[in-house]
């Protein structure tokens, strides 16, 4: 042992020390109150998560205990049912292969190339909030229907001259390519995160160490470029392909018309039968969810075994940016374009045919007016009716859903420990399994007796709050993590207990990242179809459920004033964030 | 873990010899698991005193305990064996269970990213932590006003951290530590993320505060330069041990272990086969025979290598001296015949690299008139000292 000084002069037990008792329990109670919360918290979630999926999966496969196969045999000797699956792979594989190249090229070309433009960084990866899916798709079916498509009346009137004859065309969006098209706009933005902040992060310095050494553009592309970003291009596919084989809203609205018919859109069918054909439907939720269970683990095999290179410290958006000279602005006028597709293009249409008394090819100037809006907003439409439901809900549900994953956060971040994982998995869970998936499981569950919740708000308060819980935590924990361990060591060096610390520095420094995650959960809990298509009534109307049953009703116009509605709100929202975190950004300095 | 003779160790200044020390480390331990379950033991066994008024510096590389160490002391981390007394109150204490929480410790931190809170305006930044300890606000506004204009920073009071400098942060940073007028402060590299001016400027303010308001100071840093500035005491660490302790005059000139000479300051080390002993007055010196012949080191006490162990010796580069070739007046093993290779200008003084037979040195010479590269010269080092492991 070193001996460093003589032993001190008093023996140290002697000394006088405060009775550690006291201290020690007091400090104990506060922690035991928060962990009690806390385990509570975790408890219900638990449930939430794991009873009704779980029960659904008994009392379908295991009704009487013994394996029941009978689901299965139903469903797949049904040759809809064969055709649908091929269908929907068709869709995935290619509108996700479509959308990983055209991502990936934005991504690249905004962050490595001099045809960056900072807008387009900010805007693209919030596109999927600004339009709801639903709404883009009766845009791009007002715009591109080979009858009546505004696009196409356009399009016929300019080429007419030029020889085009018929009154179809030329574009017809109820087609295979235009449902690849609808998929691959949507799936674009998902695509262009993950790249983006792949190709961001990456040092340069390697690429540049490739290309001193003598290898060309090409060769270094292949050998270091494309090898580096493989993680994020798995994760950029994973991602495509959960969502591409989760949303319902797309196949719903341009499948159907172009008798395309795929999975999701299967299982809406099979449920919306008297009597519902509900072993079926779950048969059909279990396939899908297998599948983004399998796309999710295959991500995280990948990321395991990373030993890519990322930055190092102090290179960040260093690195020369490639000059493309003229094709600058061809490649910028490709990125606006496809913005202008994705969101203005659509919303221009709906709104065009919001303004009229119905659908139609022929605009006439005096037919314009809001009366769509008003009856849409009228005292006693079911419209008005559901869009308020679905306001109220998403007040609710996103306040509740950042609050319990806020509190799940601290506690679990502040210390390691059993309820941390389970709190962690519990919360991520519901990303595997398809909304669709959770309203079915949710209705058998909580339907009926005991808890008797058919057609009442609280169920699909439930449903939401339980479907968006992954991004909740996602949210919280960013919000936490930015905070930084040294501010909350300094704090309570500085004499604050941990109830001090949380008041007076974490909460106010996670506030940002939590209204952002309030506000991200509300606008996707507002415009939630997948799983309120199955869990909304007429009776419990929500925004979703309405934009359903409008279409099936055929008042187009209607539709597309909702949609309006909808979109309008969703971009102020979503401005809002971005505004938001931008000056939180500025006034804070970098952290 | 390395073993010291007990007399080459310099006990803590002690003003008043019955004065209890304000920081008493005792056996402390922890140990971290890391991801495939091995452990490793970021601390083993330390023990450490510091007295009031002292200012003790924890040196060393990255990974060798400083900061653990010091982040123990301030209650961030929870050691799993040992005892830990500040101003004479357990806080630590792994027998009985004890363990304090950071705030009541009573003790202040410096940071090495500053940890100023960004939502906070200097002024609040600086009163938090009286009003933490639940001082009346007409008292923490005297204060806090007080420590402003001592540290020159009155005028950025209602600024926020993000519109400051570095080394303005880092004096907000200095200002909230003492505000509470603490008996011990602990720094944890508080000066690395500054540039070097304003690192050796902030230093000096370190030192004069310490100086000024008397508190013990436990500081951290990896800089050597920055630990022979301001230490009373340097405590050398390595794989979570304690190497050497002492003040930089006893640890520069008798390092006694080629880890501690090799970190503070320059080197020249070789080994070779120890040939003889003897004493001359009250020195002990032994011939080692080396890659440029014999040389002769002091022996350190206890030291008694038998002819024919091995034995490493170096000499510090400004030991050395280029004397002309012809000189040979040196005792036994002190000189050698050697080949300037090359001649570096660096303003103060010549840097020389020389070469005796396939070895070349570093050596130093306050005379800056340069000797060509290439002449010969006879190199003279009477200051080897005998290094262990």
């Amino acid at each position: 042992m070193t001996q460093v000084d003589e032993k001190p002069v008093v023996d140290a037990s002697s000394m006088n020390a405060p009775p550690p008792r006291a201290r020690w329990t007091s400090v104990k109670t506060r922690n035991s109150l928060f962990a009690v919360f806390a385990v509570i918290i975790t408890g219900i979630i638990l449930a939430l998560v794991i009873y009704p999926v779980g029960a659904m999966l008994v009392r379908i496969y295991f009704p009487s205990g013994a394996f029941n196969s009978g689901a299965f045999s139903d469903v797949f000797s049904s040759s809809g049912v064969h055709k649908s699956m091929i269908n929907t792979l068709i869709v995935v594989v290619l509108s996700g292969a479509f959308a990983l190249i055209i991502g990936a090229l934005f991504a690249w070309l905004n962050e490595r190339t001099d045809a960056t433009l900072g807008a387009i960084g900010a805007i693209l990866p919030l596109v999927p909030f600004l339009m709801p899916p639903i709404a883009m798709s009766a845009g791009w079916i007002f715009l591109a229907d080979p009858r009546t498509g505004t696009l196409n009346v356009a399009l016929r009137a300019l080429l007419g001259p030029l020889g085009y004859g018929g009154t179809q065309g030329p574009l017809n969006i109820e087609s295979w390519p235009g449902l690849i098209y609808v998929y691959t706009i949507y799936l674009v933005p998902f695509v262009y995160v993950v790249l983006s902040s792949a190709f961001r992060s990456i040092d340069p310095a390697l690429e540049e160490a490739s290309r001193t050494s003598g290898a060309g553009l090409l060769r270094t592309i292949r050998l270091v470029a494309l090898p580096t970003l493989r993680p994020a291009i798995v994760s950029a596919a994973v991602l495509a392909v959960v969502f591409g084989t989760s949303v319902v809203s797309i196949p719903l609205l341009v499948g159907t018309g172009a008798k395309i018919d795929v999975v999701p859109v299967d299982i809406v069918h099979l449920m919306q039968r008297y009597p519902p054909e509900t072993d079926q439907a779950v048969t059909l939720g279990l396939l899908i969810s297998i599948i983004v269970l399998a796309a999710w683990s295959l991500q995280r095999r990948t990321v395991k075994h990373n030993r890519h290179a990322t930055i190092g410290s102090g290179r960040i958006g260093s690195g020369a940016r490639v000059r493309l000279g003229k094709w600058r602005w061809i490649a910028r006028a490709a990125m606006i374009v496809y913005l202008l597709l994705v969101s203005v293009l659509p919303f221009l249409a709906l709104a065009l045919v919001a303004l009229q008394p119905f659908w139609s090819p022929d605009i006439k100037l005096s037919d314009l007016s809001f009366d769509n809006f008003t009856a849409l907003l009228g005292s006693d439409s079911i419209a008005r009716q559901s869009i308020v439901n679905s306001v109220v809900l998403a007040l609710i549900g996103a306040t509740v859903g950042m609050a319990v994953v806020v509190v799940l956060i601290i506690y679990t971040r502040e210390r390691s420990g059993r309820l941390g994982t389970v709190s962690d998995f519990v919360t991520k869970v519901p990303a595997g399994i398809p909304h669709i998936v959770v309203g079915v499981a949710f209705l058998l569950a909580f339907a009926g007796s005991p808890f008797g919740l058919y057609g009442t708000p609280l169920l699909l308060l439930l449903a939401y709050i339980t479907v968006y819980l992954p991004q909740a935590s996602v949210a919280a924990g960013a919000a936490y993590d930015q905070v930084g361990r040294a501010v909350v060591e300094a704090s309570r060096v500085s004499g604050a207990d941990q109830t001090r610390t949380l008041l007076k520095v974490q909460a106010p420094l996670m506030l940002p990242g939590i209204v952002g995650g309030w506000t991200l959960l509300f606008v996707l809990m507002a415009g939630e179809l997948n799983s309120s298509v199955i869990l909304a009534s007429p009776t419990t109307p929500v925004v979703g459920f309405i934009f359903l049953s409008i279409w099936e009703n055929g008042t187009y116009s209607q539709l597309a004033a909702l949609g309006t509605i909808t979109s309008i709100v969703s971009g102020i929202l979503v401005s809002l964030i971005v505004l938001r975190s931008r000056i939180s950004a500025g006034a804070m300095g970098s952290q | 873990m390395v073993s010291i003779p007990a007399t080459e160790i310099s006990p803590a200044p002690a003003a008043d010899p019955k004065a209890r020390p304000r920081v008493v480390l005792t056996n402390v331990t922890k140990r971290f698991v890391r991801r495939d379950g091995t452990s490793v033991a970021a601390l083993h066994d330390v023990s450490l005193d510091v007295a009031a008024g002292e200012f003790v510096v924890l040196l060393g590389p990255s990974g060798c305990g400083k900061t653990t160490l010091l982040r123990c002391v301030a209650g961030l981390e929870r050691p799993d064996a040992g005892e830990i007394i500040l101003k004479n109150r357990t806080v630590f204490s792994a027998e009985r269970g004890t363990y304090l929480p950071p705030e009541e410790r009573d003790i202040s931190m410096m940071f090495q990213t500053y940890a100023l809170w960004p939502h906070m305006t200097v002024r609040k930044n600086i009163a938090y932590p009286l009003r933490a300890r639940k001082v009346n606000a007409e008292e923490t506004n005297a204060r806090v006003e007080r420590i402003m204009s001592v540290m020159e920073i009155k005028h950025l009071a209602d600024e926020y951290p993000a519109q400051l400098s570095g080394g303005q942060q880092q004096r907000v940073g200095l200002a909230r530590s003492l505000v509470t007028d603490p008996d011990v402060v602990v720094f944890d590299e508080p000066l690395s993320n500054l540039d070097a001016r304003v690192r050796k400027r902030l230093r000096v303010e370190v030192a004069q505060m310490q100086r000024d308001y008397g508190f013990s100071a436990i500081y951290v840093t990896h800089d050597q330069e920055e630990a022979m500035h301001i230490a009373d005491r340097i405590v050398m660490m390595q794989d979570g041990g304690l190497v050497r302790v002492g003040d930089s005059r006893s640890i520069y000139e008798r390092p006694q272990s080629r880890y501690v000479a090799g970190f503070i300051g320059s080197f020249n080390e070789f080994k070779g086969t120890a040939v003889e002993t003897y004493s001359e007055g009250s020195t002990t010196y032994v011939l080692v025979d080396t890659s440029i012949g014999i040389v002769r080191a002091t022996l350190g006490a206890g030291a008694d290598p038998a002819s024919g162990d091995e034995v490493w010796a170096g000499i510090r580069p400004e030991g050395l001296r280029l004397l002309p070739a012809s000189d040979a007046t040196g005792p036994r093993g002190t000189q050698w015949p050697a080949q300037v290779v090359r001649a570096t200008f660096l303003g103060t003084h010549m840097e020389y690299l020389v070469r005796v037979g396939e070895t070349v040195m570093e050596a130093w010479s306050g005379d800056t008139a340069a000797l060509p590269e290439g002449s010969n010269v006879t190199l003279s080092g009477l200051d080897f000292v005998v290094l262990t492991r």
